[in-house]
């Protein structure tokens, strides 16, 4: 069922403005790839190319290495998913998610009976005779997933289908996707604006920002390892500490961080994660750099708070955001030490 | 003490209780009032129809006959009927599929040469009728147009606006992804067409072909002024029998052979804009 799919040099143009330039990217068989990026970043007209429902202006879709540019969308063997479910409001849930195999030729029974087995993945078996407009919001996603399963597609392509669900739904959702992950394996490029449903559903994070490919990494990797001051903060990434990288370690405000043995020397931006850094107290030994606060933004189980560190010689004042659990006895105005939680720094040259 | 306390929560249940009673009587009320606007001119045409003798001031027929009913079984009557329902199933099918085209071919265009052409299409509707027939009549006798296709033709152009704008209004709602995962699912453009594009957007096809039936059922003007007196249809029946003295009977039974088949089609086009289907 799931396949590899590449894209190769594509670019795109609507009229005069470019949205797509020169992307590269392969997603591996079985693998989930997120394209995330903010609104106009490119990433939903990837995926109608993807889907064969655009042809772009130049480059290649390769499917298991076979150039599918050419090919139809009817003929691709994708599975689309949509933001809004879009099941066909003339038809009952059963004959939506049997749609593809009565096209494909199927006799209407044959094509229930599928049908149903695949409304039993998505645990929606009971509501096989329902019309659309009789679902809740969520209940149609799960259909509408279950519809683009049934099309037994090489490749599963999701356009940001969770966002128009409240959280818990979401939830469900990243539960459900996770199960038939397990259970088909199928290949999947999520489009999403939603680093957190990103960082949950995939494999790996490709980050666009104006038709372009920033950083295509782990999830992990692509949140402690930015390529650039950009991915950091379309990745949520707060901090950013101006220092120089030398012998071995960044040195800023924020103190002497041990970096990577292969950062180059010189000026470089040192970009912690907020959940990274922590406060520390005077009797703390590990080093870290002292400062002011400036803010403290509680935000549920978590608090925000900002601190503007005390500059060495020569240096720049500069503030660093930490995220603390609970809501700390910290008002703007106090003191406060910070230190990184992990042993190496990630520094980009500037 | 708890009677006071509770005295504003009763107060404040009732005001709703009333407004909700408000909100469900208004509508029977307002609908009942509505049927009974529509259906009232019906019952003295009913009457007449079956009426031997009615003089004023008798409120009911004085003498009954069925002798108009069994004219309408005549030869005559129909085979004017089948001459309206082809005109009207005509007018149906070219106009709803001419509107149809039309309001997608509007929807490609930019937006100024959009609103210039559907002005254009609007314009029939501007036009006096008469002026419309006496133009288009002169271009398609030099054309040597036979008569029951020029009548055609002419109401077709009439009922183009109807049909237009029904498209036009139904396709500014119109959700293109539907099709765009229909064809993911492996839908030729065919496919598509049939098996989506028509049926979301049956409500808009019964209402158009409905509107465009009705153009061409119920036309007189076109019919007598381009058939000149050959086609005889059935308001073309109808008006003579109200220019005849002493022809209310007939008249009557005419009308109520006049509205039945709209009707008929009204209901039947409701259920199927209405009905979820299975592709096929």
């Amino acid at each position: 069922m799931s396949s590899s799919l590449s894209f190769e040099s594509i670019s795109h143009r609507f009229g005069t403005e470019q949205v797509l330039d020169d992307i590269t990217l392969t997603v591996p068989e079985s693998s989930c790839v997120a394209l995330l990026g903010a609104s106009g970043s490119g990433k939903s007209t990837l995926l109608r190319i993807a889907a064969g429902l655009l042809d772009p202006s130049a480059g290649a879709v390769l499917i298991d290495g076979e150039d599918v540019t050419a090919l139809d969308a009817e003929h691709r063997e994708s599975g689309l998913m949509f933001q809004r479910p879009l099941l066909f409001p003339h038809l009952s849930v059963v004959d939506n998610v049997a749609f593809a195999a009565r096209m494909a030729g199927r006799t209407k029974a044959e094509a229930r009976r599928q049908a149903r087995e695949y409304l039993e993945l998505v645990q929606l078996g009971e509501y096989a005779r329902r019309m659309p407009g009789e679902l809740s919001g969520g209940q149609e996603q799960r259909v509408a997933l279950a519809r683009a399963l049934a099309r037994q597609p090489r490749i599963l392509l999701l356009d940001e289908p969770f966002s128009s669900l409240d959280l818990r739904l979401r939830e469900d959702m990243y539960d459900l996707i996770d199960s038939i992950r397990d259970q088909l394996r199928p290949t999947i490029v999520l489009v999403t604006h939603d680093r957190r449903e990103a960082a949950i559903l995939a494999d790996t994070i490709a980050v666009l920002d104006h038709g372009r490919i920033l950083q295509h990494a782990p999830v992990a990797r692509i949140h402690h390892q930015p390529a650039s001051p950009a991915v950091n903060r379309i990745l949520g990434g707060l901090n950013e500490v101006p220092g120089v990288v030398r012998a071995g370690a960044h040195h800023s405000p924020l103190g002497r961080i041990p970096v990577p043995q292969d950062t180059p020397e010189g000026p470089g931006l040192l970009m912690p994660r907020q959940e990274s850094l922590q406060l520390t107290t005077d009797d703390d030994a590990r080093p870290g750099a002292r400062g002011t606060v400036t803010q403290v933004r509680p935000s549920g189980a978590h608090s925000l708070v900002r601190v503007e560190l005390e500059p060495g010689p020569g240096e720049a004042p500069v503030t660093v955001a930490i995220e603390v659990t609970g809501t700390p006895a910290l008002r703007p105005g106090d003191a406060a030490g910070v230190a990184l939680g992990g042993v190496v720094g990630w520094v980009v040259p500037l | 003490m708890s009677a006071l306390a509770s005295g504003p929560a009763r107060m404040g249940s009732r005001r709703p209780r009333a407004a909700l009673s408000l909100r469900r009587v208004l509508p029977v009320v307002l609908g009942t009032a509505l049927l009974i606007w529509v259906l009232l001119p019906l019952v003295p045409v009913a009457l007449w129809s079956v009426a031997g003798e009615w003089r004023a001031p008798a409120v009911l027929p004085e003498a009954w006959s069925s002798q108009a009913l069994t004219t309408l079984v005549s030869p005559e009557v129909l085979q004017a009927g089948l001459r309206s329902a082809a005109l009207g199933l005509g007018v149906a099918v070219t106009g709803t599929v001419l509107g149809a085209l039309a309001a997608f071919g509007l929807r490609q265009l930019p937006r100024t040469q959009a609103r210039i052409l559907g002005f254009i299409l609007l314009a029939p509707l501007a036009i006096p009728p008469f002026a419309l027939v006496m133009g288009a009549n002169v271009l398609l006798l030099s054309a040597r147009v036979p008569t029951f296709a020029a009548v055609l033709i002419v109401l077709t152009v009439t009922a183009l606006p109807y049909t237009a704008y029904m498209f036009h209004v139904a396709l500014a709602s119109y959700d293109w992804r539907f099709e765009e995962v229909a064809r993911t699912l492996g839908a030729s453009p065919t496919r598509v067409l049939l098996s989506v594009r028509m049926a979301l957007l049956a409500p808009a096809i019964a209402r158009a072909g409905f509107l465009a039936f009705l153009v061409g059922w119920s036309d007189y003007i076109t019919t007598v002024l381009i058939g000149g007196g050959q086609l005889r249809t059935l308001p073309m029946l109808l008006g003579s029998a109200a220019s005849t003295t002493g022809g209310e009977q007939l008249t009557a039974a005419l009308s109520l052979a006049m509205i039945a088949p709209p009707v008929i089609l009204l209901i039947l086009l409701a259920r199927w804009g209405q009905r979820g289907r299975s592709p096929q």
